[in-house]
């Protein structure tokens, strides 16, 4: 396990596999997991790495690459590390002035003008979605990869997982800004059985409508700067919200 | 003799349906919405509300009477307790490394419905037809089922979405109920169709003097038919459609359609389901899982990796026809009940009756579907697998092995049916059975994927799971005493196998018999040894031909088809087709060319079978489901679809 | 006319059932007959040599053989194998002056070798001739388009 710019929620997940962690600890020797343990960095070889956030750094970079190097089979779980995440907004801004507002000493601050997806630098084995990752889609990668299948992580929409626990729909019944059409099923469509619009944390499904979104978005009366903030969220930089957002510039 | 209670005694029958030991589930509001749950009193009830429905919109609101069923349909139907959104199928034991699969029982509560609306009771007997008419019938479907009871409810104010006086399975709640009741005014009207109705009816507080309420119910639900607020033309709409493919609509919807698969989850008869085998990480138990699934989901059409519905035109045009046309030959009736629940809870707003309409009225001439077949009901629901021993592996090419395994006790198989071969944690695989003998039985597989690969990697005295036969056979004796010709591709060779014995075994019944095999290179040729016996064999004449040769291949060099316009092939004889689809295209295109009639040519479907049983809907091929009308079919049944995208 | 060593003279006959001379009368035929010889040809001789003169088109009256175009280094790639009325070397009948391919038998075989001048020269003088000739001809070369197309779709490398 190897954390990039993140804040540590998905490594958080392993260790919240309370039934299943002595299991997976059984299956697996793991020797490198940083919010578990203080032990220093292992030089590799690894048969699998689960890396945790998004470039954001030279450093972060060059750390990346030596992992690849000595890994098998490399899983980058969470939206920072598959669409950028939330620190990837600055992707959209200008990075020195930000810089410049938010710390005391801007020449102490060495890091990317952006944050990008891990799959953006090196060849990722599977991507695990989520901010942060659901603990029942952990235990079925690594199990998968343990027997040698394909994970079972279906690509299908977050309204799926709604209907199926029998969530009324808040779209429907109050007009809620909500990205679950487009967004990659695996939460279990919390935000809308709290009544809230999903905000798209597992990033974009495969072949998402964004545009039939916007359109929905704006007739239920978001403007353009709205329906941009609605793509704009923890996996803002996702090809697929990203484009969105953008024709709405 | 119907009855009649005053509305304020609804409770009684509450308790009554209690006090016998059902769970009570009735409209009531939740989350802006009147939703199907439990209730505990009549007072949970939508007393004095009503629903504003329009495309995409739901809306509650106040009416300024107190009736007790004045609403229509909410995002709710009654399949999600009947069909579960989630459950559990089989349970997997491994038990010093033999695996033991044993079906799960269905304990689940006995319900009862209170305010079954036409629409849905009609619902009901079509997922009745899906789960429990055959061939395999869902085991845990039929107790609930058997189990439940249903208080219908006649509708007397439509719904702006509504369209069942279209389908014909309303305003009136006909069919099988066992207590039915039409609010007039203050009063219920109250009619009994089953033993257990006519108990619950004797022992309600009602009154006599039902038939001047009668009267009144009839008008007011009359009225209601009259004043729907959606309308689909539905005569010939399925051959209508089916000769509207190409129709510019289907791309405009496409352009407005999310694909978040929320029509296909709202419809109460929708059924497709996915079946996962459930993580085993910790410990040696493990669950096979059944829970919904959409045709707008990327995995619902998928095999070998390859999507053959890709884009969200070729989803939304599998959903309408499905549910309008070709439900109609798998079971019978159509697939929609006229709710409008997929035109209110489309986050859109897409009307299927809108889309419909247009696309029938289309200039595209009807192409009429297939007639409804029948099944034969088994008991044996077929989903669990039966552990077999492997009694050994031969390579047969780099890429390719047979697994020997012993023969389950009581087996028997049609060739050209397949089995589905289960590993525990890996989950099932659908493979042709490629020869047999008494004691034995063969499958030759591939390793193209993860599951595959982990079949081809089983050893001698392993154990593995197997569900089967499933799906049709070859027909053999129909082809007695003609000229059979025999056209394999690739790993299609292995299904065409053990046919090919049976035939060459019974010389007398099949003097005529051809083998025209095609695959890759010379290393791919599979059955190498038995090939060339049949090659040197003079009961059939066997040619085989590579796509790629070398000089250490003296043999044909070609693709197949050159085989079929080189061997002036009869025309009156029956054809045996087995290979990659896109093979099969160029081979068919070859033998009618050659004047060679549909009915006589045969062929071997493959889609994303799962279940293998009929109840996924994932195989679904057109009017047909591969797993039960298939795989193999007679090619004019299938070449309105064969080929063409979408299919 | 026949090729030293052939036993058997060409006559109408032996265009009998080949497609490529479908449809074509006696008369006609009479015509080509004139410009036609048989060859025979043993196992693993060449057919026709990559490179060389494109003189002849030939119809494979019996037997089988391969054909082989030669690749940079030494290599070969097999492309397919050719029996009884399909025609090697067309070319000939194109202004073309080098074979594109090689073919050698892998059965002994029995060759209808027609001179490309005289054969382009006939069509030409004589339309009816060439049109169905050509029209046979064209029928062939789909085919073969086909089968190519078949062969670069891979089809076995999925299902």
């Amino acid at each position: 396990m190897f954390k990039l710019a993140s804040c540590d929620g998905c490594q958080l997940t392993l260790l919240d596999c309370e039934d299943e962690l002595l299991a997976v600890a059984e299956a697996v020797d793991i020797v490198h997991f940083p919010e578990a343990s203080s032990k220093v960095l292992p030089d590799g070889p690894f048969d699998v790495v689960l890396v945790e956030g998004s470039v954001s750094t030279t450093a972060q970079l060059d750390e990346l690459r030596h992992i690849r190097a000595c890994t098998r089979v490399l899983i980058t779980i969470g939206a920072c590390a598959t669409t950028g995440g939330i620190q990837a907004l600055r992707n959209f801004a200008d990075h020195d002035e930000f810089v410049r507002a938010v710390y005391a000493r801007p020449d102490y601050i060495d890091s990317l003008t952006t944050a990008t997806p891990i799959a953006d630098h090196v060849g990722v084995d599977f991507e695990l979605r989520g901010c942060p990752i659901d603990k029942g889609q952990l235990i079925e990668v690594i199990t998968a990869l343990l027997v040698g299948r394909k994970p079972a992580i279906p690509d299908e929409s977050v309204c799926l997982e709604c209907k199926r626990r029998g969530t009324v729909c808040v779209v429907v019944t109050k007009n809620e800004a909500c990205l679950g059409p487009v967004t990659h099923a695996g939460c279990g469509a919390i935000c809308p059985a709290f009544a809230r619009g999903c905000y798209g944390c597992f990033g974009p499904r495969e072949r998402p409508n964004t545009r039939a979104l916007a359109t929905l978005l704006k007739k239920h009366g978001a403007d353009d700067p709205e329906v941009r903030r609605h793509f704009r969220l923890f996996t803002g930089y996702s090809k697929e919200f990203r484009e969105e957002s953008e024709r709405h510039e | 003799m119907p009855e009649r209670i005053a509305a304020t005694e609804l409770n009684s029958l509450v308790s009554l349906l209690q006090a016998d030991g059902y769970r009570v589930i009735a409209p009531t509001i939740r989350d802006g919405a009147i939703v199907y749950d439990e209730i505990a009193s009549a007072g949970e009830l939508p007393v004095g509300w009503t629903d504003d429905q329009a495309p995409g919109e739901y809306r509650l609101r106040r009416r300024d009477d107190s009736a007790a069923f004045g609403y229509v349909v909410g995002p709710h139907s009654w399949k999600q307790f009947l069909f579960p959104a989630r459950e559990q199928l089989v349970t997997l034991r491994v038990r010093d490394k033999q695996p033991e699969w044993s079906a799960v029982a269905d304990e689940g509560p006995a319900y009862a419905f209170v305010g079954v609306r036409g629409c849905d009771l009609a619902a009901i007997e079509i997922q009745d037809t899906v789960f429990t008419k055959g061939p395999f019938v869902d085991g845990r479907y039929r107790a609930r089922r058997d189990r439940c009871l249903i208080i219908a409810v006649n509708c007397t104010e439509a719904g702006d979405l509504c369209f069942c006086a279209s389908m014909g399975t309303g305003p009136r709640a006909d069919g099988d109920y066992d207590l039915r009741l039409t609010e007039v005014g203050d009063e219920l009207l109250v009619e009994a169709a089953s033993a257990r109705g006519r108990s619950l009816m004797d022992r309600l507080p009602t009154q006599a003097g039902g038939e001047a309420l009668q009267v009144q119910a009839d008008q007011a639900i009359t009225q209601c038919g009259d004043a729907m607020g959606r309308s689909l033309n539905v005569t010939d709409l399925p051959a209508k459609l089916m000769g509207n493919l190409e129709h510019p609509r289907w791309q405009d919807v496409a352009e407005r359609c999310l694909s978040c698969g929320n029509c296909t989850m709202a419809c109460p008869t929708c059924f497709c389901s996915n079946i996962t085998d459930t993580s085993i990480l910790s410990g040696d138990e493990t669950a096979r899982e059944r829970s919904w699934d959409s045709c707008f989901t990327a995995d619902h059409s998928t095999i070998h990796g390859a999507q053959f519905r890709p884009d969200v035109k070729s989803r939304y045009q599998q959903w309408l026809t499905h549910k309008l046309a070709t439900w109609t030959s798998q079971f019978g009736t159509s697939g929609c009940v006229g709710c409008g629940r997929c035109i209110a809870w489309c986050p859109v707003g897409i009307d299927i009756t809108e889309e419909a309409n247009a696309i029938a009225a289309g200039p595209g001439h009807p192409a009429p579907l297939p007639e409804p077949k029948q099944y034969e009901a088994r008991e044996n629901d077929g989903q669990v697998p039966v552990p077999v021993r492997v009694a050994s592996v031969v390579r047969e090419t780099h890429d390719t092995v047979t697994l020997t395994l012993d023969l389950p006790d009581g087996y028997q198989h049609g060739h050209g049916q397949f089995n589905m071969l289960s590993l525990p944690g890996v989950g099932d695989v659908p493979i042709s059975v490629s020869g047999s003998n008494g004691q034995a039985l063969e499958h030759t597989l591939r390793d193209v994927g993860k599951a595959t690969g982990a079949l081809a990697d089983l050893v001698t005295g392993d154990v593995l799971g197997l569900r089967g036969p499933f799906g049709t056979a070859w027909p053999i004796e129909e082809a007695v005493g003609r000229s059979v010709v025999l056209i394999a591709g690739g790993i299609g060779l292995a299904p065409l196998r053990s046919v090919l014995r049976e035939m060459i075994a019974r010389h007398d019944d099949f003097p005529h018999l051809r083998l025209l095999y095609g695959t890759r290179t010379p290393n791919d040729i599979l059955f190498s040894r038995e090939l060339l016996g049949w090659i040197q064999n003079s009961r059939v004449r066997a040619h085989v031909t590579v796509d790629r040769g070398d000089s250490s291949w003296d043999g044909n060099i070609g693709v197949v088809t050159k085989l079929i316009r080189r061997k002036r092939l009869p025309k009156d004889g029956l054809y045996f087709l087995c290979g990659p689809e896109i093979m099969m295209h160029f081979a068919l295109a070859e033998l009618l060319a050659d004047d060679v009639p549909e009915k006589n040519i045969y062929v071997s479907m493959e889609r994303n079978m799962k279940c293998a049983v009929g109840l996924c809907g994932r195989c679904q091929y057109g009017p047909h489901f591969v797993c039960k009308d298939g795989p193999v079919f007679r090619y004019d049944q299938i070449s309105d679809i064969f080929g063409k995208s979408g299919f | 006319m026949t090729a030293p060593g052939s036993p058997n003279p060409v006559t109408v006959e032996t265009f009998r059932e080949l497609p490529t001379f479908e449809g074509l009368t006696d008369t006609q035929l009479e015509a080509i007959v004139g410009l036609a010889h048989l060859e025979e040809i043993d196992v693993g001789a060449p057919v026709l040599s990559q490179g060389g003169p494109a003189n002849d088109m030939r119809v494979v009256i019996s037997g089988k053989c391969r054909l082989i175009v030669g690749l940079a280094g030494n290599r070969t790639q097999h492309l397919m194998t050719l029996t009884r009325g399909e025609v090697i070397g067309w070319s000939a009948l194109l202004d073309q002056a080098t074979w594109l391919a090689s073919a050698t038998a892998l059965k002994p075989m029995t060759v209808l070798v027609l001179d490309g001048r005289k054969l382009r020269a006939l069509c030409d003088s004589d339309h009816d001739i060439g049109y169905r000739l050509m029209r046979n001809l064209f029928a062939d070369v789909a085919g073969r388009l086909q089968d190519t197309r078949l062969q670069l779709l891979d089809m076995y490398s999925h299902a």
